[in-house]
């Protein structure tokens, strides 16, 4: 029972695809509830993980056939930063945005009381950290602490992308340390953090019990900023191409299903329940609709692109995207440049993350999809519509922090909208 | 200077304690030095930075293994120690050490081959020690799931004359009309059918 266009059959139809509790695992989730790997003829068992170290060493040796990632992840397995080298790809995005940055209730009123008349807002929350940090140094007070969920993931980059945006230096200034998303709420209450960046619904959790208050979202550092992959091992991507496209081809159209937003409350439903991430239904639910509350007795925030699955070409892997987080990795001490120089980049990009993996997948599902690899980021504060691509996409605005932007180096911008390519389009 | 006459020193996380200590003495017992058995929470770099080990033993799907991994990508951390993996004639060791559910971390300058054979201890112990039974509870689950599937397929292509294709599209749609678990149709149709069947006396309806 593949799918039409596609008569290749898969290597391999057994599979075991690892997972973490976060509201931002419905792609896999949807695809296995709502029989997306079944009628691409896949059995899946999705097994569930607490640590991304598990996560990474399952699929290096072969436990896991894929597992969700974090963003950077298959990029610092293939350089071997904080752990072996395996070579690993991945041929889908899973998920745009989704996570956010909260503090305690004394940082808070802290906060509240640094920036004076103002109201403290997700615009000057990192001025008024900033007034804080200086304040303590000054009189000798112990550092902020702060919490983010993996050495070289999404969330300790988006802390210093906050943080440096007021000045303050993540290695001298601050405290970082990791800590498991489940554990952050109660971190923060018994005082061993100040404050944490992570996914949902940990944040929602935490202000729900009145423990702290998000102060800033993904979405305002970086509107539709990209989170979770499907990561695999390079050689199991060569040794089961037909399956690998099989399960792209699952999951894009599970992530579509997910988009809808007349199924996000099924699917905050569908993943509240025990076997994935056991928490209340209240916990996901409103994130999931595109909801956000901010404090515990504040109003529901509309975000409605606070989580993103699939609109806005969100699953494709831009190559761009991959030389950013190397970036962010070097600023953060993790890559030497001595190793890896910087013009090194967009090729080691391009070796993990896999464009024409997708469009082989999308073109079987009739999808339009991008035919460039690299996009600039910060120059669009608005929706925007591309069309370096098979069929128009209408993209989301993809808006930095203090309007800063990220520019492509090895390919034209796609900006202003070029004439149309040779590609042969998607087939409808 | 040579570290080769002195023990290993091994530190062990873990949150079953009963398995940490049964692992602990066996490795005392086979002339290791155990200096630390920890349950493995947020404080681990405390505990690694105090005890110094030669290599940590750690559950695989711990949650404090990604604390520990913050010491990996801290330049000036010492001692600092980094999850052992592949070099290709221990590669097996490791995997086997994965499947079993216990992860090492060897500090730097520590050679692999020194640590194999507590490696294999480990593996042994864990082996033995079954805390995977939520995985395989889960893998039973799916298998119950796709069986269940199967059986609905079964009895809509016998009741409507149709192929399996058409079958499972059949229950797809019932899915996703209905805002329901894909399982969940499946079960509805299986119990379903058993009930009508029943109740015409025509049990033999339903195969298996």
């Amino acid at each position: 029972m593949t799918g039409q266009q596609d008569k290749t059959h898969p290597e391999k139809v057994d599979l075991q695809i690892g997972f973490v509790p976060l509201s931002d695992c419905a792609p896999l989730v949807a695809a296995y509830e709502k029989g997306f790997f079944e009628s691409e003829g896949l059995h899946v068992t999705l097994g569930r993980e607490r640590s991304w170290a598990a996560i990474r060493d399952k699929t290096a040796f072969g436990v896991y056939d894929a597992a969700q990632m974090l963003y950077p992840m298959p990029l610092a397995s293939t350089l071997g930063v904080g752990g072996p080298v395996v070579p690993m790809v991945s041929g889908l995005c899973l998920s745009l945005g989704g996570n956010a940055i909260t503090v305690s209730e004394a940082l808070f009123a802290e906060m509240d009381a640094a920036v004076g008349d103002e109201d403290l807002a997700e615009t000057n929350s990192a001025l008024a950290v900033a007034k804080i940090v200086a304040a303590r140094r000054e009189a000798g007070q112990p550092a902020l602490k702060f919490g983010c969920v993996f050495p070289t993931s999404t969330h300790h980059y988006e802390l210093r992308h906050w943080l440096r945006s007021a000045g303050v230096d993540c290695d001298l200034d601050v405290e970082l340390s990791v800590v498991p998303p489940p554990d952050m709420p109660e971190a923060m209450r018994s005082g061993s953090i100040d404050g944490f960046c992570v996914g949902e619904p940990w944040n929602s959790i935490t202000v729900q019990r009145g423990w702290g208050r998000i102060v800033m979202t993904k979405h305002t550092l970086w509107n539709n900023g990209p989170e979770k992959v499907l990561g695999v091992t390079q050689a199991w991507a060569e040794q089961h191409p037909a399956t690998h496209r099989a399960v792209l081809r699952a999951i894009i159209a599970a992530a579509a299903w997910c988009d809808e937003p007349a199924n996000r409350d099924e699917l905050a439903r569908m993943i509240a329940a025990e076997r994935y991430l056991d928490v209340p239904l209240e916990a996901v639910r409103p994130s999931m609709l595109g909801e956000l509350r901010f404090t515990q007795d504040g109003p529901l925030v509309e975000m409605p692109d606070f989580m993103v699955f699939h609109r806005y070409a969100a699953n494709f892997p831009w190559v761009s995207h991959g030389r950013w987080f190397l970036e962010q990795m070097t600023a953060a001490g993790q890559i030497d440049e001595a190793d890896y120089a910087p013009e090194e980049f967009d090729s080691i990009a391009a070796e993990v993350l896999r464009p024409e993996a997708y469009r082989e997948a999308s073109a079987e599902l009739g999808l339009a999809y991008p035919i460039i690899d690299h996009k600039p980021e910060g120059v669009h504060p608005e929706k925007w519509t591309l069309t370096q691509s098979t069929r128009p996409i209408v993209m989301g605005p993809d808006r930095l922090l203090d309007d800063q932007t990220f520019s492509v180096s090895s390919e034209p911008s796609a900006e202003p909208p070029s004439e149309p390519h040779g590609h042969a389009p998607a087939p409808s | 200077m040579s570290k080769k006459d002195t023990p290993l020193r091994i530190m062990i996380a873990d949150d079953d304690q009963g398995r940490a200590h049964t692992l602990a003495g066996a490795l005392t017992h086979a002339g290791y030095q155990v200096v630390a058995v920890s349950a493995g929470d947020t404080q681990l770099p405390a505990v690694v930075a105090d005890s110094e080990p030669d290599l940590v033993l750690i559950n695989t799907g711990s949650p404090s293994r990604d604390t520990l991994e913050q010491l990996t990508t801290i330049r000036h951390q010492q001692p600092r120690p980094v999850v052992m993996f592949a070099s290709d004639e221990d590669r097996e060791t490791i995997r086997a050490a994965v499947q079993a559910g216990v992860s090492a971390y060897v500090t730097q300058g520590v050679e692999n081959a020194r640590v194999t054979s507590v490696i294999e201890t480990a593996i042994a112990q864990f082996n033995q020690h079954q805390c995977v039974v939520d995985e395989l509870k889960k893998t039973k689950q799916t298998l119950e799931e796709r069986k269940t599937l199967d059986r609905a397929k079964g009895i809509l292509m016998k009741r409507r004359g149709c192929g399996e294709e058409e079958a499972f599209k059949l229950l797809r749609q019932a899915a996703m009309n209905h805002k329901k678990r894909l399982g969940q149709v499946a079960e509805e149709i299986v119990q379903a059918a058993a009930l009508m069947d029943a109740g015409m006396g025509a049990v033999k309806g339903v195969e298996r």
